[in-house]
């Protein structure tokens, strides 16, 4: 058995404290493995000592300046607790943004051909608007010619002189 | 097994109290589980004149919080995850601050021990190197890794089950026993090297 083996084995058995024959066989013949034993011997015991040690006691003024801190820090949690639920709206506001923005990009698909539908009746009214003062203009220049006087009708020339889109 | 059921139920009435604003009540909670708070935390950060301040910083977690407690586990257990959580934070901020050491050294202390042959008891000790051992323990405790130290403090100098030890630290058994016998392992290892050197 090497060294290094029956350390780790040994240190399994450190709460059995049970070692079986081949251990005992090389830690007779080992002095290395003997010191090793020595000192997880000494570590128990110095485990054993410091469980021993008793921990502080409270001291009479352990619950008084607890209280205390208790008081005083109820004033600090309620702005905290403000900042919270200012921060909690900041965050559900921010996330039912993004959702409206996920169903946006995922949607489309099934809208689509009702989008299409408004913008299609959008540049037929665009058309019929440009095809009626296309018109208008068409009349207003033949009555100008013709020396007619159309009161209160003001064109401007770039209305006159442009074209349909 | 009446007793427990007794404890149990006579916590639980404290709790409801407690939840409902009683500060009386707080404070007989505080009364009936600072003995606890007080042995984790100086096992555990080992520092005498520190020991109080953060016994008020876990009451005071544990009065914010309280209204979180949803009774799963046994209020000891809760509370213990809040004292372990409290002195891990300030153990890392000890270890980032370099405050580890402070006092003598562990060469220091270790040259004022002996190590006893294999099969000494404890009462053959003299009193001078049982205290002499015992600060070796402690140092070794301090140089090793904050949670192998809990581990090592749950479990050896508080005495708390593999089973206890997972739930508090809301590990597995395996795990627990695991990582147990490698903090063992570095511990010794530690103690090997001191002994290296002073050979």
């Amino acid at each position: 058995m090497r060294c290094r083996d029956f350390e780790h084995r040994y240190t399994e058995l450190w709460e059995s404290g049970q070692m079986p024959e081949d251990l005992a066989s090389h830690l007779r013949g080992c002095s290395e493995c003997r010191r090793y034993q020595a000192l997880e011997g000494a570590l128990k015991l110095g485990t054993e000592f410091a469980r021993q040690d008793s921990p502080p006691e409270p001291s009479g003024a352990f619950w008084p300046r607890l209280n205390a801190r208790i008081e005083s820090e109820s004033g600090v949690l309620g702005i905290e607790e403000i900042w919270e639920g200012i921060g909690r709206k900041i965050i559900w506001a921010t996330g039912m943004a993004s959702m409206v923005l996920a169903l946006g990009l995922v949607l489309p698909n099934g809208s689509q051909p009702e989008a299409d539908q408004v913008q299609l009746e959008a540049e037929a009214h665009l058309y019929e608007t440009f095809a009626y003062e296309y018109e208008s203009n068409f009349i207003l220049e033949s009555a100008l010619a013709e020396g007619e006087e159309i009161v209160g009708f003001r064109v401007s020339p770039a209305t006159l002189e442009g074209d349909l889109p | 097994m009446e007793k427990a059921e007794d404890r149990r139920n006579s916590e639980k009435e404290i709790i409801r109290r407690c939840t409902a604003g009683d500060r009386q009540a707080f404070r007989e909670l505080v009364n009936l589980f600072q003995g606890r708070v007080f042995s984790l935390l100086y096992r555990l950060v080992r520092r005498r004149e520190d020991v109080e301040d953060l016994a008020q910083e876990v009451f005071l977690k544990v009065h914010v919080s309280l209204g979180s407690y949803d009774g799963r586990s046994p209020f000891g257990t809760w509370l213990g995850r809040i004292t372990i959580n409290h002195a891990y934070d300030y153990l890392r901020r000890q270890r980032t601050r370099q405050n580890v050491g402070s006092g003598p050294s562990i060469e220091e202390v270790f040259q004022s021990s002996e190590i006893p042959s294999s099969g000494t008891s404890a009462d053959q000790i003299p009193v001078d190197k049982q205290l002499a051992l015992k600060d070796l323990v402690g140092k070794l405790l301090e140089r090793a890794p904050a949670k192998e130290r809990i581990l090592l403090t749950l479990k050896e100098m508080e005495g708390f089950s593999i089973r206890e030890i997972s739930e508090l630290l809301d590990l597995k058994p395996a795990t627990v026993k695991v990582q147990l016998l490698r903090a063992r392992r570095r511990m010794l290892e530690d103690f090997r090297r001191l002994v290296g050197k002073r050979r």
